[in-house]
């Protein structure tokens, strides 16, 4: 953590284009945090029906012109700025989230590292299956039905309840079994890689378009995709650097001293694997940025009550000499996600050139 | 090396049958099947007058036609009863039924292993036979960018890695990095807004491609005579895939600089381009063609977003209008031709690495 700030620091010292990167991005959050405070004429979804395709710089109202409804260009721009930047934050917060925590796992236990004795297993197995039961497919019957929330409570509580019962009540009666009380190695790294397999084997922006297809669009939704095939690119890249990290003296050295395995991680792993995940997540928002306005753009994206840059620039199709429609919405998102990547490409270099030393 | 290949499809196949699976059971098992909405909308429509008798029954058979009314998967939950879920606690038991072979899963998947990928919902025609109309177009684009793209970069990286080049590096590279941050959609536009439209240059067509019928011509001509509208769009690919690729030849011709061989080349006093081009970059190609095999992916949602920009009716339209109007065969049949696609370059790329490198031996370990 402290090196990598010591990184930040010395780089905004000497890289004038990193500066300018971090000072642009810092003045884009400053304003789409205060933007509902902010006193703009129009609402972003406000139609002014007589002043339609209205071309920028030459209107004392809409600065930046209109789009095909009448909706001004500059508020719209700016509350794209913010859906996009609001979905993408919190989407690659917790995909890095979740990679990390899978990626570390699957590189310090590796595929014999962690023993689970095979009652536990067995129990971890219906566990799952019934939080998978009464979790997801009962609410999700209930609700395309159209039956009150509460008896989709009720089902949560359930299956929380039974696999309660099962991991906390069978388990040590289970494993009393001499069968049960055999230890196995569970493999926790093959079944990560072939997870992780498993989702990329088809291009990302396919199963985007085709799971986006099957439902009608919501944030929800896209953020829940979005996550789903996020997670790997950190998640092989944690495990990577934790296979490199556990070979390290250090970890030999708390493991001799007694720490457990816990400690070993959380306070000797982890920090040291923090700034790749950091360019990770820098880089992984802007790709998050482009993916979604060009899912927006197509029409699978944001549901289309959203202002986004996406809407913006697809009003483009109905009339194509209006070039404001892409120019403003357009520059904005590419200067975004060259500031992004401007400062993942410092960091990356600056931690490379460490790593060499 | 055969037997390695062999080990490797028995490793791939699954994965992808699971994927293939997941996304097609994903596609049924959401509310609201193809149709539904037109169909049986309450009060007049635009799509029927009838009562609201006859709409139900010509709902009923375009289900039958297309097997929609057949359970999903061999084993599935019984759909939960209104009345009783309200009053008890019942509907919390699970109440599994077993379909046998008649469900939809059944029938697609042994109509896969024929090699039928079912009928379009929404023209009833073999989706095969739609998927290779669009394929045609879809495939010059592909290979003409691919190639534009895999010369432009070696030349760029050959022309940026000797070491006079200091400040031609500095300018194509940060050149690459600002053409990185531009989503494909984006370059697209842009392009169009300034070569195809009549307030600024028009130099090519915009819209239009298909419109020859390409049955009248042999395939060359009918190249010839499309190749205006595919101009746009193979820049706008090499375009995306430059930066990427020029980045992993930069980097990969940079390592093998620092190899012995090369300062014995040098030493020898070979000029400096020969060096580069004789010595370097052959092995300096070697990690490039994994790179090459990672480029379909990007290819196709590249293509996806090319032509819709540009009309152009190939695959990647085809799948944009096919989620639009749920026509769910067709959205899976892209899903598995792409995924053998992007399954079968990698076995290329692994067959070429160890022709290209005699060191890699697959059968050792």
């Amino acid at each position: 953590m402290k090196a990598l700030l010591q990184d930040i620091a010395h780089l905004w010292q000497t890289k004038w284009s990193f500066r300018l990167a971090l000072l642009y991005l810092a003045g884009l959050g400053i304003t789409i945090a205060l933007l509902p405070f902010i006193p703009l004429p129009f609402t972003p979804d406000q139609l002014d029906l007589e002043n339609v395709f209205l071309a920028p710089f030459n209107n004392k109202y809409h600065v930046l012109g209109t789009d095909q409804l009448g909706r001004d260009v500059l508020v719209n721009t700016l509350y794209g700025a913010r859906n996009g930047l609001l979905l993408a934050l919190p989407v690659m917060a917790i995909a890095s989230l979740v990679g990390v925590s899978v990626g570390v796992l699957a590189g310090y236990f590796g595929n014999n590292k962690q023993y689970l004795k095979r009652g536990s297993l067995l129990v971890l197995l219906c566990c799952l299956s019934l939080l998978l039961y009464y979790n997801i497919i009962v609410p999700l019957q209930l609700f395309s039905n159209g039956l009150p929330s509460k008896l989709s409570y009720t089902s949560m509580l359930v299956g929380v309840g039974l696999s309660g019962i099962a991991w906390f009540g069978i388990k040590p009666v289970i494993t009393r079994f001499s069968f049960c009380s055999r230890q196995v190695a569970f493999p926790l790294d093959s079944l990560t890689l072939r997870t992780i397999e498993l989702i990329s084997s088809l291009p990302r922006l396919l199963i985007l378009i085709s799971v986006a297809a099957f439902m009608p669009p919501s944030v929800m939704l896209l953020s829940v995709i979005f996550i789903c095939t996020y997670w790997t690119g950190t998640a092989r890249l944690a495990r990577a650097e934790m296979l490199r990290i556990a070979q390290l003296p250090f970890i030999e050295a708390a493991t001799t001293v007694g720490m457990t395995h816990r400690q070993i991680i959380f306070k000797e792993a982890v920090p040291n694997l923090l700034s790749p995940v950091v360019v990770a997540f820098v880089f992984g928002v802007g790709s998050l940025l482009a993916i979604e306005s060009t899912l927006s753009f197509l029409g699978i994206g944001l549901p289309a009550d959203l202002p986004s840059w996406g809407r913006t620039i697809a009003g483009i199709r109905s009339n194509l000499g209006a070039w404001w429609l892409v120019a403003f919405p357009g520059g904005f998102l590419a200067l975004t996600v060259l500031a992004l990547q401007v400062c993942s490409y410092h960091l990356v270099h600056i931690t490379q050139g460490r790593a060499r030393q | 090396m055969l037997r390695y290949l062999f080990r490797r499809l028995l490793y791939t196949i699954p994965t992808l049958w699971v994927m293939v699976t997941l996304i097609f059971l994903l596609s049924r098992v959401l509310p609201g099947t193809f149709g539904q909405e037109q169909i049986s909308q309450a009060g007049e429509g635009f799509y029927s007058k009838g009562s609201q008798q006859q709409r139900n029954a010509a709902h009923e058979q375009l289900l039958a036609r297309t097997n929609q009314h057949l359970p999903l998967f061999y084993v599935t939950f019984a759909p939960l009863a209104t009345s009783q879920a309200t009053s008890n606690y019942s509907y919390l038991l699970p109440d599994l039924t077993w379909n046998g072979t008649k469900n939809q899963y059944h029938i697609w998947a042994a109509a896969l292993f024929t090699g039928s990928l079912g009928e379009s919902f929404a023209s009833s025609r073999p989706v095969l036979e739609i998927l290779w109309e669009a394929a045609g177009n879809t495939i010059w684009l592909l290979l003409i960018s691919m190639a534009l793209t895999i010369v432009l970069a070696l030349l760029i990286s050959v022309s940026i890695v000797q070491d006079r080049a200091v400040k031609r590096r500095r300018v194509l590279l940060s050149f690459l990095i600002l053409l990185d941050s531009f989503p494909v959609f984006l370059t697209g536009l842009l392009l169009l807004l300034l070569l195809a439209n009549p307030d600024a240059l028009q130099l090519f067509p915009v819209f239009g491609l298909g419109y020859h019928h390409a049955g009248e011509q042999s395939g060359f001509m009918s190249f010839i005579v499309n190749l205006p509208h595919l101009v746009l769009p193979i820049i706008c690919l090499v375009l995306a895939e430059l930066p990427y690729l020029t980045n992993h030849l930069y980097t990969s011709l940079k390592g093998t600089l620092q190899a012995d061989y090369i300062r014995t080349a040098r030493a020898k006093g070979l000029p400096q381009n020969q060096v580069i081009v004789k010595h370097a970059l052959r092995n300096a190609l070697l990690p490039v063609i994994t790179v090459l095999s990672d480029m379909l992916p990007a290819l196709v949602a590249g293509t996806v977003v090319i032509e819709t920009i540009f009309a152009i009716p190939g695959v990647g339209r085809l799948l944009v209008t096919s989620v639009l109007a749920r026509d769910f065969p067709v959205i899976v049949g892209i899903v598995v031709i792409i995924a053998i696609a992007k399954m079968l370059s990698h076995i290329v790329a692994d067959i070429l690495y160890a022709l290209a490198d005699p060191r890699i031996r697959h059968n050792q370990k």
